[in-house]
């Protein structure tokens, strides 16, 4: 099993079909994967429908928009070593480079539930070891206005 | 649900829906049988493909990110 990491990040929800909500960039070194996604929102319950996707990137962006900051992936065994993938979370100003219609899950959520998503063994979302290349969490509908959301990405490189 | 599924989405703790995985493209779509939703079934890799026109030709995941690792595919 390789090393796992855990990416944590919480940011204003603006929908938007270019500009993400958080990104995890992997790199030429190893082939990242996404084996957990947890998602919610932390503001007062109200209903609110939102749609979200995760998209290839295959640059990394600008995060230098409302709220956005690099995460810094958290090791689940405290022995293993600094990830080598890097996360970012926020508005970008400017949005990575998305591959047209490579969505790798769409869901759609209302703002009272959290969502989780579990891979079987086997069958992560994987980023390819190139430089830059990642997935990106897109929030393309939002019911609701300036809802926090709050994800979790659980990786494995 | 018939418990074959590649991912599971939980919502408040309760798993209310399966995913399956497209041996092509590696995406994850929801599997309701019955739907009317178009998939497609790959003869050589025996599995689920999307049902997307790109994944209509054989190409499994892993060679395509082989492929694409290696500069020999333009996008994945």
């Amino acid at each position: 099993m390789g090393r796992r990491y855990s990416v944590n990040g919480n940011c204003v929800n603006a929908a938007s079909a270019t500009l993400p909500l958080g990104i995890v960039t992997g790199t030429a070194a190893v082939r990242t994967q996404i084996y957990d996604i947890v998602l919610g929102s932390d503001a007062t319950p109200a209903d609110n429908a939102a749609k979200y996707a995760i998209q290839r990137a295959t640059t990394a962006g600008t995060w230098a928009g409302a709220g956005g900051a690099a995460i810094t992936p958290q090791a689940l065994d405290p022995a293993d070593p600094a990830a080598v993938t890097t996360a970012n979370q926020g508005i970008a100003s400017v949005g990575p480079t998305l591959t047209a219609a490579a969505f790798l899950l769409q869901f759609p959520l209302n703002q009272r539930a959290t969502f989780r998503w579990v891979a079987a063994p086997g069958s992560e979302l994987r980023i390819p070891a190139t430089a830059n290349n990642g997935l990106a969490l897109l929030s393309l509908v939002n019911g609701g206005s300036s809802v926090n959301t709050a994800f979790c990405f659980l990786i494995e490189e | 649900m018939d418990n074959t599924g590649t991912g599971a989405i939980i919502v408040d703790g309760v798993v209310v829906a399966e995913t399956r995985q497209c041996c092509h493209c590696g995406g994850h779509f929801q599997y309701v049988r019955g739907s009317g939703t178009k998939r497609g079934f790959c003869m050589k890799c025996m599995a689920m493909t999307c049902g997307c026109q790109k994944c209509m030709e054989c190409l499994p995941e892993e060679k395509m990110l082989d492929l694409y690792e290696k500069g020999q595919l333009l996008r994945l």
